[in-house]
């Protein structure tokens, strides 16, 4: 549904769209240019389900950009100090990935989100695009510290996952891959189920005998919110009365949130230290 | 401007080719409208519901929020693919016919479609992996527990008539 | 009461009927039906939630290609009163076909267009121009009740009051923004006086959405020669056939109304839903006009009733129940719908099946600019047993006695009236409740930190108020039996149960029995597929059917074999005579000649009036819900973890038992998603998650653990082999059997729904304070 002006809402739907051009690129370059041809009112896509929630909100497509010939962003590969997972990975195929072992917990944390026919053909670039607060896959990067890789008409840029609902750069810009760094061997947790009122990603990274806890917490309508602590740290409750008191929503008020973080982390904390 | 495409696809073991879609329309529409196969269901047309589930290349997926074009290449069934050629039904639409899994039947179709995706890719699910992949479509009447029983007995149904 | 001794074609026979068609993908809904020259109707709503319409400009929309038709309030001023009435509701007569003075809530509609596409209907709709004079809305029933609210209906709407029999009154517009207020009292007010305890407790209930799959559809032709006829997912055909007539001032034999298989209704699909706005373009364009709501606009048609619930009851220091007061207050939403119904309905069943000396209460339908609210399975039993069961509880753990306990002390027994007037008990509630019980361990329950069962009974009159249903069944000369009768087949199995009650009482397989499409113009009346009423109601009516036609096949085949009737059976379309098997389609042929015959019978059921019975007619039936919840509280988050649920229904005769089994899981899974976290969420006039992707219904993962329904079969039942009603009652106990269990788990009580972990730790927090309170006033 969508306001079409002052005077009312129209509820769309896929036979609201106008027949588009449609182009396939096979490569980075060649997509890029397409999505920087605003005249042709370009749309990325490559499958999955975010689409239909936009052009129920009565988005149009001029041209559909078709990114699932693109075989440079379609694989998982894994070097010393990073797990890079392309924009076109499937939530399904990418948690069945052996490769994300290199990140304990990941595949878990990855598989739990959205559901089984979902995750057949919703992508990993299309969930952080969507740039929707009810996605998980920007809680779970955040607190893994993971950087988007874009390419647009200037050449590549990279963004930190918790920076890309803020960010005014994405107009022409391809979601190329995902960068989890292994610095630090983290170890995730997410914690999921107060869905979709409330969750909470934990990741713990080594720093010589310390250890970092960092922690995403998001509801359904609040993007991720991101604390860092020592794994050590004795009482933790007080670092989150930082959370801006602001943070809440229709359904969790921000006192329960603040209240709730250091409840799941105990928990989280617990699970980690289990798993190594 | 050219705004149409043209696929070649597999549809109920019917090959297809060279037929001509607008860009802009979607598989749910495709097969109701053009091909008059009326078993798929739309209801939220959004992907989140799962009535209208069919199977991709062995994976069951919405056909609301799949465009036409995506189909290109591919082997797609619907409930009307299902039956035997002989009007014998599937084992997965015997089981559901025979412990009532549904009421009102309009996410019928979608859940017997995901159920057979299921069993052909897991032919001994647990029940805790029917009841995950059984999550991802809404039934609003049965409460679930009939359907998952029925999977069950789907399976057990399909080793028997392989052995 | 038929009673057979055995029961051949029930016992034999376990299949659902419609199975061939639902398997298949064959089964034919409204969202199937097109018509030749079909145009596609889609609708502007109104972006605020209460505004004055200065005014519609709707200029470009008319011109553009392909549209076929507009609608605005400009063109139903086109028309007189003698050619159109364009407001409809059940009672009240309140709600406009389009918007006419004012918008009453965010997505009100405004203007409708029929073109030859969605697409093009609603470019078309984007060029209408409305200007509104905003108003300040009201979309809470404590907003809607301020002193200082504006009120929602300047003028009044045309009303009725029904007649209501001893005790019971209703009034229209009994306070402002109130639009009907249902009251009833028995007994002594004085009771309270000798009670040793007077409890006064308040409960909040929540708003769920129907959200069945199969969109709100119409599609309707208004043809050359001024015949209405009507496609449409509506449970009451014949009411809405009236509701068209009245409104468009046409003769009821000129409007056909058909039905076919209905994709989920759970009260929603009665009455006007898209039907007034289908009609109307199809006038206008003479063309057929398909009307197919978006999900989303599902949220903005129909819900259910969130509630506030103040109950006064007066006790013995044993427990004895002596005299209730109660103040139910139902967020009715922007029209009235079916609301001053579901006040009855909640006023009326506020005591639960327990004795009292004195009852009274109210319940006023308040109106606020939110969604119109209207039948949602249960209809005002599950804002009642919420409250009620829950208040049960409280009592017990006041008085120090055990919840079972309580109920035990108090339920009315079989056959006991539940208020004078009325009819008796129809289940033994004890027995169903120490069926539960034993299920859940109540004896000996689970003894783990912070886990807790909690039981309650869910309660409610079934069958509707005073409500006839008639069936016609015709018989070939071949023994091809056709049963008409107004009955949908919306998933509770209708088609199954109906017709295998004709091929027993006819002694014929199941298969030759057929359920006939509803057409309007041939179907015999019946009020509407409502209330938990397919069984006691019209199975009634079908019965006496198949009994009058069996007996004249009977009394037939005795004249043409010169005997008494007493001496012949009927047998698989044979007579048999002691040992002889006689074929009847010779006998036919002889008789009536060799273009052969048919033989009709038919059935009638409606309660008996009576002005003792508060409601004018006592009820059909009971529906009761037992239900028994076992769950772990997570105390530091406040997350419910529901370790088994156990629901239990009385089918009296179950004619079918998958089907018995079904309705009763799935209103408790329903039931369960209310209980948790299922709810539509306003900001002010704004519904924020009224769309199926944010509005989050129980899917398989969400099953307890352990999921237990136990169909009971007492056999008590008014239905054709003592069956009752089943539609309704598994909803209706899960929530307070739920809360029950919590507070068994934490000492903690939640009244408000859903119980979402915020509320729980909330209370949670709130104990552990007073406690501490308590234990520093101690030093």
């Amino acid at each position: 549904m969508y306001q079409a002006s002052n005077s009312g809402l129209i509820s769309t739907s896929s036979r609201d769209l106008n027949a588009f051009k449609m182009v396939k690129p096979k490569t980075i370059a060649d997509a890029v240019s397409y999505l920087n041809d605003f005249d042709s009112v370009p749309v990325a896509y490559a499958g999955g389900v975010d689409l239909a929630t936009a052009y129920r909100e009565n988005k149009q497509i001029g041209t559909l950009v078709w990114l699932k010939e693109i075989d440079e962003i379609s694989d998982i590969t894994v070097s010393d100090d990073n797990l890079r997972i392309g924009a076109l990975v499937t939530h399904g195929q990418g948690s069945a990935n052996e490769k994300l072992a290199c990140v304990r917990g990941l595949q878990e944390s990855w598989g739990k989100i959205a559901n089984v026919r979902i995750r057949f053909s919703a992508t990993i670039g299309g969930n952080l695009m969507a740039l929707r607060t009810s996605y998980e896959m920007p809680i779970l990067l955040s607190a893994l510290k993971a950087r988007i890789n874009f390419a647009n008409k200037d050449g590549l840029f990279t963004l930190a996952a918790d920076e890309m609902s803020q960010t005014p750069r994405l107009t022409g810009a391809l979601l190329t891959s995902v960068d989890i760094p292994l610095k630090g061997k983290p170890q995730i947790d997410y914690e999921r189920s107060m869905r979709p009122l409330y969750t909470q990603a934990a990741v713990k990274f080594q720093d010589g005998d310390n250890s970092l806890i960092r922690i995403a917490i998001a509801t359904e309508h609040l993007p991720p919110y991101i604390f860092e602590i020592p794994e050590r740290l004795e009482d933790f409750d007080q670092i989150f009365e930082s959370l801006p008191p602001d943070y809440a929503d229709l359904r969790l008020d921000n006192n329960y949130i603040r209240y709730l973080i250091p409840v799941i982390l105990k928990r989280q904390i617990k699970r980690l230290a289990k798993g190594q | 401007m050219k705004n149409t495409t043209t696929l070649s696809f597999i549809l109920n073991s019917k090959e297809y080719e060279s037929i001509e879609v607008p860009t802009c329309v979607t598989l749910g529409d495709l097969l109701r409208e053009e091909f008059g196969l009326r078993g798929t269901n739309l209801s939220c047309n959004q992907g989140v519901c799962g009535s209208c589930t069919v199977i991709i290349d062995g994976n069951p997926i919405a056909a609301c929020h799949t465009f036409a074009f995506e189909i290109d290449g591919k082997n797609i069934r619907t409930i009307e693919g299902l039956e035997c050629a002989d009007g014998s039904l599937d084992p997965v639409q015997e089981s559901f016919a025979e412990l009532s899994a549904f009421q009102c039947g309009y996410c019928t179709p979608g859940m017997i479609m995901l159920s057979r995706a299921l069993l052909d890719q897991n032919p001994n699910p647990s029940e805790e992996l029917i009841k995950e992949w059984i999550s991802s479509n809404i039934c609003r009447c049965t409460g679930y527990a009939m359907i998952i029983e029925a999977v069950q007995l789907a399976a057990k149904k399909i080793k028997e008539s392989e052995a | 009461m038929t009673k057979l001794e055995t029961l051949n074609i029930l016992t034999s026979d376990t299949r659902r009927r419609d199975a061939y068609d639902k398997v298949t993908g064959r089964a034919n809904y409204t969202t199937d039906v097109t018509l030749p020259n079909m145009l596609h109707a889609k609708v502007l709503r109104s972006p605020m939630g209460h505004a004055r319409i200065i005014k519609i400009d709707s200029s470009s929309a008319r011109k553009i290609m392909g549209v076929h038709a507009v609608l605005t309030r400009e063109d139903i001023k086109k028309y007189s009163e003698s050619e159109l009435m364009p407001v409809y509701g059940y009672f009240i007569k309140d709600q406009p076909i389009v918007a006419m003075d004012k918008v009453l809530y965010k997505g009100d509609i405004v203007a409708a267009v029929a073109a030859e596409s969605e697409r093009i209907a609603n470019k078309a709709l984007a060029t209408i121009r409305v200007d509104y004079e905003p108003l300040p809305a009201v979309t809470t029933i404590n907003d809607a009740l301020a002193s200082n609210a504006p009120e929602l209906f300047e003028e009044p709407p045309v009303g009725i009051v029904p007649a209501y029999g001893e005790g019971a009154s209703g009034k229209l517009r009994s306070k402002k923004n109130i639009c009907y207020t249902f009251n009833y009292e028995t007994g002594s007010a004085n009771a309270f006086n000798k009670c040793d305890h007077v409890f006064e407790d308040e409960f909040k209930f929540s708003r769920m959405h129907h959200l069945h799959l199969e969109p709100f559809i119409t599609v309707a032709s208004w043809s050359d020669d001024n015949k209405i006829d009507i496609w449409t997912a509506c449970q009451n055909p014949f009411p809405l056939r009236k509701e068209i007539s009245r409104i468009f001032k046409k003769p009821e034999n000129d409007i056909s109304v058909k039905v076919s298989y209905i994709g989920g209704g759970f009260g929603a699909k009665n009455n006007c839903k898209t039907e007034p706005i289908a009609v109307m373009l199809s006038r206008i364009a003479r063309q057929p006009v398909r009307f197919c709501l978006t999900a989303e606009e599902g949220f903005y048609t129909n819900t259910q009733h969130a509630a506030i619930l103040k109950i006064k009851t007066g006790v013995m220091n044993d427990g004895s129940l002596v005299a209730r007061e109660s103040e139910i207050l139902l967020d009715s939403g922007a029209y009235s719908d079916g609301s001053p119904l579901v006040a009855e309905k909640a006023g009326y069943r506020i005591p639960g099946p327990y004795h009292y000396e004195h009852l009274k209460t109210t319940c006023h339908c308040v109106m606020t600019n939110t969604a119109p609210a209207g039948p949602f399975r249960g209809f005002g039993g599950t804002q009642t047993t919420w409250a009620c069961e829950s208040q049960i509880d409280m009592i017990a753990e006041r008085l120090g006695i055990s919840p079972y306990q309580m109920r035990m002390n108090n339920l009315l027994d079989k056959g006991q009236a539940f208020v004078p007037g009325e009819s008796g008990m129809d289940s033994d509630i004890k027995l169903g409740l120490d069926l539960v019980a034993k299920e859940i361990n109540y004896k000996n329950p689970p003894k783990e930190p912070n886990r807790g069962i909690g039981l309650s009974i869910g309660f409610k009159d079934g069958g509707g108020v005073n409500k006839p249903a008639t069936a016609r069944i015709k018989a070939s000369t071949n023994g091809d039996i056709f049963l008409q009768c107004g009955t949908i087949e919306m998933g509770q199995g209708a088609q199954t149960a109906l017709p295998n009650i004709v091929a027993e009482i006819m002694n014929t397989p199941t298969e030759r029995v057929r359920l006939m499409p509803i057409d309007t113009n041939h179907t015999p009346f019946d009020q509407g597929t409502n209330a938990s009423s397919s069984i006691a109601v019209m199975g009634q009516a079908v019965e006496r059917a198949a009994l009058d036609l069996k007996s004249k096949i009977l009394n037939f085949s005795a004249e043409q074999l010169n005997c008494k009737t007493e001496e012949i059976k009927l047998d698989n379309w044979t007579i048999r005579k002691g040992n002889e098997t006689i074929p009847i389609i010779p006998m036919i042929m002889g008789f009536y000649g060799g273009t052969g015959f048919e033989f009709s019978g038919e059935g009638f059921h409606k309660s008996p009036n009576s002005h003792l019975a508060p409601l004018e007619a006592p009820c059909v039936f009971w529906e009761y819900g037992w239900g028994a919840a076992d769950v772990t509280v997570d105390i530091e988050t406040g997350q419910i973890i529901v370790n088994k649920l156990v629901v239990s229904g009385d089918a009296g005769k179950a004619i079918n038992l998958n089907v018995c089994r079904g309705q009763d899981e799935g209103a408790a899974i329903m039931g369960l998603g209310q209980s948790l976290f299922e709810t539509m969420i306003y900001d002010n006039a704004d519904l924020i998650n009224g769309d199926p992707l944010s509005y989050r219904v129980p899917m398989a993962r969400d099953l307890p653990a352990s999921f237990i329904s136990l169909t009971q079969e007492q056999g008590y039942g008014p239905g054709p082999f003592g069956s009752k009603g089943m539609g309704e009652g598994g909803i209706l106990p899960v929530a307070s059997a739920i809360a029950n269990a919590v507070y068994n788990a934490v000492g903690v009580r939640l009244t408000e729904l859903p119980m979402s972990p915020d509320r729980v730790n909330k209370a949670l927090l709130e104990k552990q304070y007073n406690y501490c309170k308590q234990d520093t006033s101690r030093d």
